[in-house]
């Protein structure tokens, strides 16, 4: 990895950070930890599209493990970890084939964040019930999905080399 | 917005719909209360009361409707959700373990033992 690169990831981490301090102090309450706008995804989709799945994971998960020592606790690590980390990898499945747009590719990236998060949370409860929570969301996942796609789409037009 | 756009939108949604025709608009009758996946106790919405469950949360139930109205966990996020009242709503205190879930008795044989 070139030091240029290295920078850029350094600050795509620190941006990324930034949005996780921003969703913070939005009070907004979700029981499952982590189940939020997911701001920090637009970082992660700019780096899926400009430098691939390796260095938007590394991204996703310095940034989980920092923004959980700084927001939260080490449950939500756990959850935000499989959350991220699902989202990634069904994202990196369908971005490149052009068949789904960045917004398409955003939506599915929310649900299976949530799916992640819930399935954690049903092997933390032992109850099978809160995948209706899951269910609940799904809407709400493909409306912030679909908003973080546009921003990532805005911020990849622009080009700064 | 490309077809396959469309498709996952279309999918996901009619899922969600569903769900929410079928499982979410029914008014729910009772609330079953698990910790840590063990069955607590089976409560009735129709009668107002308040449950202390295992004396580290405490469930008030109100005109069919549960909330969470205290909780010893430390992130207090269970005593912030919103009060359920539908079917398959459920309140989560994850530090806790506790899941309070209301459900319609039609879709359940009503063979437990409800207080
Ligand atoms: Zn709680």
């Amino acid at each position: 990895m070139s030091t240029s690169k290295i920078t850029y990831l350094g600050v795509m981490v620190t941006i990324a950070l930034i949005f996780s301090y921003i969703e913070f102090l939005i009070p907004i309450k979700f029981p499952v930890p982590g189940i939020k706008l997911g701001l920090a995804n637009v970082v992660i989709l700019v780096i899926l599209y400009k430098m691939g799945w390796k260095a938007a994971f590394w991204v996703s998960t310095i940034r989980v493990v920092i923004s959980g020592f700084l927001f939260g606790n080490p449950m939500m690590i756990l959850f935000s970890l499989v959350g991220c980390t699902l989202s990634l990898f069904s994202m990196t499945l369908i971005y490149k084939k052009d068949s789904f747009s960045i917004m398409g590719v955003s939506m599915l990236g929310a649900v299976m964040h949530n799916l992640g998060q819930v399935l954690v949370a049903m092997i933390v409860m032992e109850s099978f019930s809160v995948i209706y929570y899951f269910i609940s969301l799904l809407i709400a996942a493909l409306f912030t999905g679909f908003v973080i796609g546009i921003i990532a789409q805005r911020l990849l037009a622009i080009n700064v080399n | 917005m490309k077809k396959n756009d469309i498709i996952l939108i279309g999918t996901i949604s009619i899922i969600a719909m569903i769900f929410y025709i079928f499982v979410f608009s029914k008014e729910a009758d009772i609330v079953k209360i698990s910790i840590d996946g063990i069955e607590y106790g089976t409560y009735s919405l129709d009668k107002d009361q308040i449950i202390n469950i295992n004396n580290s949360n405490t469930l008030q139930i109100i005109d069919n409707t549960a909330t969470m109205i205290e909780a010893d966990c430390p992130d207090q996020l269970c005593i912030h959700q919103a009060s359920i009242s539908k079917n398959r709503q459920n309140i989560i205190c994850l530090p806790n373990k506790v899941i309070a879930e209301v459900i319609s008795v039609d879709e359940t044989e009503f063979d437990v033992l409800v207080y």
